[in-house]
């Protein structure tokens, strides 16, 4: 079985490779965060190399904090890329999901990635910016056992999918932060 | 989320092993303070040590034994150390009480995250040595009764007898093959707040962990700086 | 950690003499050897167990321990003392004997067991792993530090610096190790017969290996089941313990396979196992799994409620009515679980049935007036 090298290493090996820039966000501005949409960062965040499609932002390291801002999820296609997979494996979109298929997914691909134990719950609908989108709560562990929440907010429109996904220990952090991640999915505007 | 298709991650130079002294990083405006009206007592987490041997075909095989006795050197280097600054050390088992093991555990993410901080600076932090694992660190506090936490790591590897020859030999024809290395860290947390107030990298290849002379520089180089 | 040690030595000497009856005696000159590589994965298997003992998805339900802990020790004899049973919650399925006398038993494993019989193959088969002292010359550790720095390991590791020998798995992804062939080939034959001699029925080992090789052929993508990847040649193996089935079948007529016991004892837990199992993403391996499992066992209503969710899931042409009609077998079970109703409303919904959607909704929330989704659901109701 191939096993999801983690985010970490790569991480370390494009720094080192000079190709990965960490820049700062800061608060008081909108930030864009991808599909045209804008949040309000609410503090300053650690951004890790955005590409299209996929921002993350940090305040301790993706190790421990890490908010996902995937964007423009099309139809037939995974919500990210996971190392030594197929796309088709990993589990893919498609337009005419509900949001139950969508909990679904994020939850395989999350156990695919290399999560233990991934539960979602909670799920209701939600704002997304004006738009209804929807929101579920996360409980999973990593490999080592540390145990982990997670909050998401998504929407499908025009066809394609976009998740918000903050991760964060159940020690400490994931408490610590969340009110400050409600603050930035409420904030949502724009497309 | 995978950055590979980006950048192909080159050779890893181990940017550790430059780091040849080790660094060291203190938390801002610390100022150590001790319970008042009782000894002063830090609680030393069970030390993560572990000794291998790198043979011949590159191989790492942990090694029981040495292990055993590196790790007790360790212990006792530790608690001489800070005996010898008048302060007590409760030696702590390795946790079974759910709550100490997740600390035990974020901990770990945390030292990563400091160690990864080094390669991959994050802008915030990057005037301040600012990192917690929260207030749930009570629970250390509560079982063991002591006002800071010490947190040690230490990964070492030792070359046989084969790789040694290996590496001369190599050495003869000017080509590098690596040898064993020591990679390991130090850190101290407030138990009172969960503030790690101070995070030692070892360097690179310092004392040999397998006898008691060799171990007593390497915790004196683990330690340096401490702040107790 | 040295008596065990040569208890273990002890069992392997007197297996390769003959069957577990008789006390262990020491083999002559027997010594530890602390410098040695078995020593240091003694240590690293010894933190590993150290590990899972406080893992976050170890099963501690008492009665399901004592069940399985309880198996393994008729199985084992006079071992049973020196084995140590794990559950850990993965839907993985697999089982794995390490040096030490731990046995760690996956919940995945649990779920795909339809009586104690093919239980007792499977354990007795990790079991003669353990006692026979196999060689560990192919051991593969899955590198998963405990509490620190899987970063530098899988760093240095990639430096060429190799510190993968610090790390051990601890939550139950994989085998430890390998054997090889020889070693696998008696596990089969001895676990077989351990088994056997406690009166399990024979034909039941076999179909475990059959029904396994089943469930990977539904698998499309790389990474065989795990219990698989780490007992390789399964054709060969399902070939040789059917001809012992077979031998053995007539030599007495009252062979066991408690069922309805297996049953019994799994039932508390089936709801979340099935959770597990759907939440893999992996609906194609799940069909197969629960077309079992719901065929040998038809009033099952959360099997037949895994049957839906996998069709539901796997989402291929017909799989909609196959759906359909696994969550209504499933409701005319005995105890049905209400989100067989959610499964029809959602398989409705997509397919613009509005009124079958609209009735199901409102059963799933009349049965379920808690439900963790009940938000969502209400919000579907008001859209149709």
């Amino acid at each position: 079985m191939m096993r999801p090298i983690r985010l970490l290493v790569l991480l370390l090996g494009a720094a080192l490779a000079g190709c990965t820039a960490v820049t700062l966000v800061e608060p008081g501005k909108p930030a864009a965060v991808g599909d045209g949409v804008n949040v309000m960062p609410q503090v300053r965040w650690n951004q890790i190399a955005p590409r299209k499609g996929q921002t993350v932002w940090t305040q301790n390291g993706p190790a421990i904090d890490s908010v996902y801002f995937l964007t423009g999820i099309a139809d037939g296609k995974p919500l990210y890329s996971v190392a030594g997979m197929r796309d088709a494996d990993v589990g893919i979109f498609r337009a005419n999901m509900l949001p139950n298929d969508v909990q679904d997914l994020v939850v395989g691909t999350m156990q695919k990635e290399g999560y233990d134990n991934v539960r979602a719950g909670s799920l209701a609908p939600c704002p997304f910016g004006a738009a209804t989108g929807f929101c579920f709560d996360l409980d999973f562990a990593t490999k080592d056992g540390l145990l982990m929440k997670g909050k998401v907010l998504a929407i499908t429109r025009n066809n394609t999918l976009n998740v918000f996904e903050f991760r964060a220990p159940s020690e400490y952090y994931f408490a610590a932060l969340v009110p400050t991640v409600d603050k930035i999915f409420a904030s949502v505007e724009g497309k | 989320m995978r950055f590979h298709q980006f950048c192909a991650p080159l050779a890893f130079c181990l940017a550790l092993a430059g780091c040849a002294n080790g660094n060291t990083d203190l938390a801002q405006g610390l100022n150590v303070s001790w319970s008042a009206g009782a000894a002063k007592r830090i609680v030393m987490v069970d030390p993560d040590v572990e000794l291998s041997e790198l043979t011949m075909g590159g191989i790492t095989e942990a090694r029981a034994d040495w292990t055993a006795t590196g790790k007790t050197f360790v212990r006792d280097d530790i608690i001489s150390t800070l005996a010898a600054k008048g302060i007590d050390v409760a030696a702590a088992d390795p946790p079974t009480d759910p709550r100490e093991v997740q600390l035990v555990k974020l901990h770990g993410a945390v030292g990563a995250s400091i160690f990864l901080n080094t390669l991959l600076q994050l802008p915030t932090k990057k005037k301040n040595f600012d990192w917690t694992l929260g207030p749930g660190v009570s629970a250390l506090r509560d079982h063991y009764k002591g006002d800071y936490a010490l947190f040690v790591y230490i990964r070492d590897s030792y070359s046989s007898g084969g790789r040694i020859l290996l590496q001369l030999g190599a050495a003869a024809l000017g080509v590098g093959v690596s040898g064993g290395q020591q990679v390991g860290f130090a850190s101290l947390v407030d138990l009172r707040t969960g503030q790690i107030v101070w995070f030692n990298r070892l360097g690179n290849a310092t004392g040999s962990l397998k006898d008691a002379k060799g171990a007593t520089t390497t915790v004196t180089r683990l330690l340096s700086g401490l702040p107790l | 950690m040295r008596e065990r040690r040569l208890l273990l030595a002890c069992a392997g000497w007197l297996a390769l003499t003959g069957p577990l009856a008789a006390a262990p005696l020491p083999p002559p000159g027997y010594e530890a050897d602390m410098s040695g590589d078995e020593a240091g994965l003694w240590m690293q298997v010894d933190k590993a167990e150290a590990a899972l003992k406080v893992a976050p998805n170890i099963v501690r339900d008492p009665a399901l321990n004592a069940y399985v802990q309880g198996l393994v020790c008729r199985l084992a004899g006079e071992y049973c003392d020196t084995l140590r049973v794990y559950i850990v919650e993965t839907p993985e399925f697999n089982a794995a004997a390490m040096p030490n006398g731990a046995i760690m038993v996956n919940t995945g494993l649990l779920l795909r067991m339809q009586n104690e019989a093919q239980l007792a193959f499977v354990l007795g088969h990790e079991i003669t792993h353990f006692l026979h002292r196999h060689t560990l010359e192919h051991m593969r550790m899955a590198v998963h530090t405990g509490s620190v720095l899987a970063v530098i390991g899988l760093a240095t590791a990639a430096a060429g610096v190799g510190y993968a020998g610090s790390a051990v798995n601890t939550l139950g992804v994989g085998a430890i190790y390998s054997n090889s062939r020889d070693e696998e080939r008696d596990a089969d034959a001895n676990g077989f017969q351990i088994a056997m001699n406690k009166g399990y029925a024979p034909d039941q080992a076999p179909a475990v290996w059959r029904f396994m090789v089943a469930e990977d052929k539904a698998r499309e993508h790389s990474g065989r089941i795990a219990f698989l990847a780490d007992h390789p040649q399964s054709e060969e193996r399902l070939a040789t313990l059917q001809k012992a089935a077979d031998s053995a079948r007539s030599t007495r007529s009252d062979w066991t396979e408690n069922a309805d016991l297996y049953r019994k004892i799994a039932t508390p837990f089936l709801s979340r196992w099935i959770e597990d199992e759907l939440a893999r993403g992996e609906p194609r391996e799940s069909v197969v799994l629960f077309q079992r499992l719901s065929a040998a066992d038809p009033a099952n209503a959360l099997y037949q409620y895994g049957l839906g969710e996998a069709y539901r899931r796997r989402n291929m042409k017909d799989d909609a009515p196959q759906a359909i009609a696994a969550y209504r077998a499933a409701l005319a079970c005995a105890e049905p679980p209400a989100e067989a109703w959610r499964g029809i409303g959602l398989v409705a919904m997509k397919s613009g049935d509005r009124p079958q959607a609209k009735d199901a909704f409102t059963a799933y929330r009349a049965h379920a007036p808690d439900a963790a989704d009940k938000a969502m659901i209400d919000f579907y109701l008001t859209q149709l």
